[in-house]
């Protein structure tokens, strides 16, 4: 795989990254053997770009990335933490399970924090957690609902930890494209983490998100490109998650028509949902997140793969099912 | 009658993506039938073969026919197809319905850009290379150097097809002797299989674009002689992918001063006679 550089910074990602939320148990519990085997599965795919939060998991998605990697050359990946939630401990909560959707024991709490001394913090645990002296992207996670704190706070000293070269490359990551954007015209950023909102399924960012991206040379690192599960399979069903819960009847009917007409034209629609994230000229890497090596394989193997011929979006955007205005990928080719 | 067997003709907002290239800025612009007759009056051609120009798209064969039907000097046309299409013949006789549909003689697809060696060996892509053969048309392939082992295997599994070897499967003639070794045992290979015919197209553009001389061209061009020999080698221009290096007199004259001592017939047969029988071109 060709390394892309993140904006204008010196850090490069492979085109497929690794989304390790599933390394924190999310939906569902993994040994720690089965979570090695998935780094190594990426590893030996050509992944190179790893990406991770101290929210996945309570840390349990950082410390076992960190023991992943620890015996890989360090100049060779690159890895992106979040900053915006600090992780205190609460034994009183070790009986419980963690309510976030990570089978995890709840025995720490998340404590929002976008505030300089809460960033530096949160980064310094993260370097524990992972084993690492250094991160190569910090990307302030889901600001939501504390953008100014974000923008006045996390930001500037982000900016300042990039200019010290204490991390490489900086950015926000969110489900909401429109935040996403407000920090890309306010913020001086080298990338945005965008999740679930550029995929076959729905493209809600290419209206003002990735023009705005491509304009200024931010580069996207496009997650949840399967839209928590619901385009990970050739045959879609009901009760497959979307938005991390299960999807709803019409998106479900949407997608079986998708599926459909990947079926016509020779491909599936896990091969088409991974190109196709990729296809946007502001996309620097396509961040795929899996629950075992198995599927690490299947999903690099399907971006390594030529992209399914043109036709195929052609009647898709045909039949309503994929907006006209948005760049399809095509197949690499010399001279004809 | 001289025929060019290979060269093409695009609209530039059409989606010819392969065009956004730095070093293919000399070429990123339209060409049209009226860019291309005084090339061939100046260059003395009676006849081409219009081939489908990598934008991987079925509405592109509209287009192509129909500049074949009100251009006298295209014979044929080789629109793009994709040969794992379950609809393929369908989508076929959908281009034979077209204004210009009777001058269909072949299908492309963008073989080169496949990143599966074992692509030609799939079930469903044999199933539609003997789609193409049922239609009474023939492929032709463009691939790399190291496609042609796959083209091989398909060509032996698939004989009633005609394959049409597009650019000698483009050698890397800019590495000289290297890019000669690693390509001489593959074309030997397919070379004996006597459903595969070759287009001595496209060299110029796989010599060094700047630098090239007709002797680099010679070794390739002398061994495609030697394994094909002149009843199943064509000359194409390749025109306007042949400005990067040449223009369309240039590439025209390198090829013929390229060739080893060929009889007169022979030479028919490179410049007019084994396209007409291939791609089966009315008088």
């Amino acid at each position: 795989m060709t390394a892309v550089r993140l904006g204008r910074s010196g850090v490069t990602v492979s085109p497929q990254g690794l989304g390790c939320a599933q390394l924190g148990n999310l939906y569902t519990t993994l040994t720690d053997a089965e979570a090695a085997d998935t780094v190594a599965a990426a590893w030996e795919s050509g992944i190179r770009y790893f990406d991770t939060a101290p929210h996945y998991g309570l840390g349990l998605s950082e410390r076992r990335l960190g023991d992943a990697l620890r015996d890989l050359p360090r100049p060779s990946y690159t890895v992106s933490t979040k900053v915006g939630r600090l992780l205190v401990p609460d034994p009183a909560g070790a009986a419980r399970r963690d309510p976030e959707g990570f089978h995890v024991p709840a025995d720490h709490r998340r404590v929002w924090d976008f505030s300089a001394d809460g960033v530096q913090r949160s980064l310094e645990a993260s370097l524990v957690r992972l084993g690492l002296d250094r991160v190569d992207v910090a990307l302030v996670h889901d600001p939501e609902d504390h953008q100014t704190q974000a923008l006045e706070q996390a930001y500037p000293a982000l900016h300042d930890l990039r200019a010290q070269g204490v991390v490489g490359a900086i950015g926000v990551g969110s489900k909401q494209w429109q935040v996403l954007h407000r920090f890309v015209t306010e913020a001086e950023l080298d990338a945005v983490m965008v999740a679930g909102r550029y995929t076959l399924l729905e493209q809600p960012a290419l209206d003002t998100l990735l023009p705005e991206c491509a304009r200024r040379g931010v580069s996207v690192l496009n997650a949840g490109v399967f839209n928590s599960g619901l385009l990970a399979v050739d045959r879609p069903h009901a009760g497959l998650p979307y938005e991390y819960h299960d999807a709803p009847a019409p998106i479900v009917d949407r997608v079986r028509a998708i599926a459909a007409v990947c079926a016509r034209h020779g491909t599936s629609l896990p091969a088409a949902a991974i190109a196709f994230a990729g296809a946007h000229p502001a996309v620097a890497a396509v961040v795929v997140g899996a629950h075992d090596a198995g599927q690490v394989r299947r999903n690099a193997a399907l971006q390594a793969a030529a992209p399914p011929s043109a036709d195929l979006w052609s009647e898709l955007v045909a039949e309503g099912l994929l907006r006209p205005d948005a760049p399809v990928p095509t197949r690499p080719a010399g001279t004809p | 009658m001289i025929v060019d067997a290979h060269h093409h003709l695009w609209r530039i907002d059409d989606g010819y993506r392969w065009l956004d290239e730095p070093e293919l800025a000399p070429i990123r612009r339209s060409f049209l039938p009226a860019d291309l007759q005084p090339e061939l009056s100046a260059a003395g051609v009676d006849r081409t073969i219009l081939v489908e120009g990598g934008s991987c798209d079925t509405a592109e064969a509209a287009i192509l026919l129909r500049y074949g039907s009100s251009t006298a000097a295209i014979g044929g046309v080789v629109a793009w197809a994709d040969p794992a299409d379950p609809a393929l013949a369908d989508t076929i006789a959908g281009y034979r319905q077209l204004p210009g549909g009777d001058l269909l003689v072949g299908v492309r697809p963008q073989l080169q850009g496949e990143a599966d060696p074992q692509y030609l060996d799939r079930p469903q892509v044999r199933r539609g290379l003997r789609t193409i053969a049922e239609a009474g048309l023939a492929i032709d392939v463009v691939v790399r150097v190291d496609q042609l082992a796959a083209v091989t295997r398909a060509a032996r599994a698939v004989p009633e097809l005609g394959f049409v070897l597009d650019h000698l499967g483009k050698p890397r003639i800019r590495h000289g002797a290297a890019g000669l070794a690693e390509w001489s045992g593959p074309i030997a290979e397919l070379a004996a299989l006597p459903n595969v015919t070759a287009k001595l197209s496209g060299l110029v553009t796989e010599a060094d674009w700047k630098r090239w001389r007709v002797a680099d061209l010679r070794p390739f061009v002398g061994a495609a002689v030697e394994l094909f020999g002149p009843e199943r080698l064509m000359f194409g221009s390749d025109w306007p992918v042949c400005r990067l290096a040449a223009d369309y007199g240039a590439v025209m004259s390198a090829v013929a001063e390229a060739l080893p001592p060929l009889s007169a017939e022979e030479r028919a047969a490179v410049f007019g006679g084994t396209a007409a029988r291939t791609y089966r071109l009315g008088p």
